[in-house]
């Protein structure tokens, strides 16, 4: 779907992106994280055809931005970090107007732009100037924009800045919903947004690629695992190796200075299997501390 | 082609749905009316007093239309400064630029359109300043092949400044500014003629008397057509429009 090969982006003297390469498959759902100045605007200013790169190549759908950039761009719908709005505009004249932009045959502006509309639930101010718009739905506008043309890819810079947790929780589950029909980039600081809601994630860091996978993978790649301490009033080499037997459990190590087990798991059903456990054996629950690593953890570390 | 057309109407409904054009034609006809109505008596005036005498000079052409065309392109080379101000300025300004740009139009296209609807919007002010002579023609009978000419280079000038206009607005984001370079350019564009009486080698003579535009537009005003002087207006208009797509096409490495 979206193929990026070593892609090149100077800056006077200054490499933004030095060799960037990944592919992102159909269908797919893939958040774009790094720090600041990481090069994650200017990558997705690239993938869309706003700015052209020193060197390289991006592929929509396996056509060329830089020898059919026209061809390519229908494919793809983008909001960026500021929204390309008409303040001047009417929701609906500005969606239908994007249509008529991108190629949209004229027999379907009116399906489309009432699609987009209904997805990302702007009825009510559909027949409102976008200047007296909240913040919010002038975000959704932004977002009705970018997949009104049913572009194959949806690429999103930081969309979620100015949203409540409620509109963040709609959001999600509309880009959830965009999964059967478009693959979508994401770009975005909330890294608990990305590891509940994406398929995928690309973590870049001075203009390279880092590491990309399922946000699970990226955890364990990093060392990431699960880890499980508790400490009981009554310890013992049996409780320790029948904990070792516990299914989804990788290893059991015994804490002496502060009589604790230390445990790391896979399967998300230990915790419950361990006090279990540890109630038919009778030997004392005194604590149990889950020590998961999150994605931020990886983010910050993986950043440094 | 149908994306330029979007942009074409996107743009037209912004200026004639907008008070943005009806306050250009309100100061336009404000500075057009008196003038024209003072010229067109004192000419009244001067045809009274010269019946019976030898009055072949005396036209409508030459006393008052190709002054009012004359103050009408001096006007022009002023306002049309704030109708490009706009063009591709604002759409930097408000961030709808990189939607332009991520859309599946070249930059020569999106140069195209913009300069459609600069000088249509240009063009529709030339138009209310054609009125003055079609009222008049319903006093009375007027010549209209010098006035045709006369408009007609008026539309050609104003296409010029157009593209000048354009071309500053794809350099800054800034609207003031926009306006601001486009005018000196303008101006100079129009003044640079008159280096030919400072100069004094026969080389700068000649290069000041060839890029003076002032020649040209007042053969359009006496109702003299020459191709000579519309081609040069419009290689110019060609240059300044291949310099935008140029510099719109850099905007895009930066």
């Amino acid at each position: 779907m979206l193929r990026v090969e070593n892609l090149h982006f100077n800056y006077g003297p200054r490499k933004v992106l030095d060799g960037l390469s990944f592919t992102v498959s159909k269908g797919k759902l893939v958040g774009f994280l790094g720090p600041n100045g990481a090069g994650k605007t200017t990558t997705m200013n690239l993938i869309t055809g706003a700015c052209y790169a020193s060197d390289g190549e991006v592929f929509i759908n396996q056509i060329s931005m830089r020898k059919n950039p026209l061809e390519a761009k229908k494919h793809i719908g983008f909001l960026p970090e500021h929204a390309p709005l008409y303040q001047d505009m009417i929701v609906e004249d500005y969606l239908t107007f994007v249509c008529e932009l991108k190629g949209v045959p004229r027999e379907k502006w009116q399906a489309y732009v009432s699609e987009a509309i209904e997805k990302t639930r702007l009825g009510e101010v559909q027949g409102r100037l976008i200047t007296r718009l909240s913040k919010g739905f002038r975000q959704r506008v932004a977002l009705a924009q970018a997949l009104v043309h049913k572009p194959a890819l949806i690429v999103l810079d930081e969309p979620t800045v100015g949203f409540d947790p409620q509109q963040v929780s709609e959001f999600k589950k509309l880009l959830r919903s965009l999964r059967s029909e478009h693959t979508v980039m994401w770009s975005t600081h909330i890294l608990a947004d990305v590891e509940d809601t994406c398929d995928e994630v690309i973590l870049i860091r001075n203009g390279q690629i880092i590491t990309q996978g399922v946000p699970s993978q990226l955890q364990r790649a990093a060392g990431g695992v699960k880890e499980l301490i508790l400490a009981v009033k009554h310890p013992s080499e049996d409780f320790q190796k029948k904990l070792s037997e516990v299914h989804g459990v990788d290893s059991v190590r015994f804490l002496q200075d502060k009589q604790r087990y230390q445990i790391t798991y896979s399967a998300d059903t230990v915790s419950d299997a361990v006090l279990e456990l540890a109630a038919a054996s009778k030997v004392g629950v005194l604590h149990l501390e889950s020590d998961r690593k999150d994605l931020e953890s990886l983010f910050l570390e993986l950043t440094k | 082609m149908s994306g330029v057309l979007a942009l074409i109407k996107r743009d037209l409904k912004f200026f004639f749905l907008t008070p943005q054009f009806y306050w250009l034609a309100f100061i336009c006809t404000l500075l057009w009316s008196p003038i024209y109505v003072y010229s067109f008596g004192m000419f009244l005036t001067q045809v009274v007093s010269l019946l019976g005498g030898n009055g072949e000079y005396l036209t409508y052409q030459s006393r008052v239309l190709s002054e009012f065309v004359g103050l009408i392109h001096f006007i022009l080379l002023i306002l049309v400064n704030s109708i490009t101000m706009r063009l591709l300025s604002e759409e930097k300004r408000n961030h709808t630029f990189v939607l332009l740009l991520t859309s599946p139009l070249s930059s020569w296209q999106i140069v195209l359109a913009k300069y459609v609807v600069g000088f249509i919007v240009t063009a529709a002010l030339v138009f209310i300043a054609f009125l003055y002579p079609v009222t008049t023609s319903l006093m009375g009978k007027i010549d209209w092949a010098p006035v045709l000419c006369s408009f007609a280079g008026l539309l050609f000038f104003t296409a010029l400044y157009v593209a000048v206009g354009l071309m500053v607005s794809a350099i800054t984001k800034s609207v003031l500014m926009a306006f601001v370079l486009a005018l000196i350019l303008n101006l100079g564009l129009w003044f640079l003629g008159s280096g030919v009486e400072v100069a004094e080698s026969d080389f700068w003579i000649t290069f000041f008397k060839t890029i003076n535009l002032d020649p040209i537009f007042k053969d359009f005003t006496q109702g003299v057509f020459r191709l000579q002087g519309l081609v040069f207006i419009s290689s110019l208009t060609v240059f300044f429009l291949a310099t935008t797509e140029r510099l719109m096409e850099a905007a895009r490495w930066e």
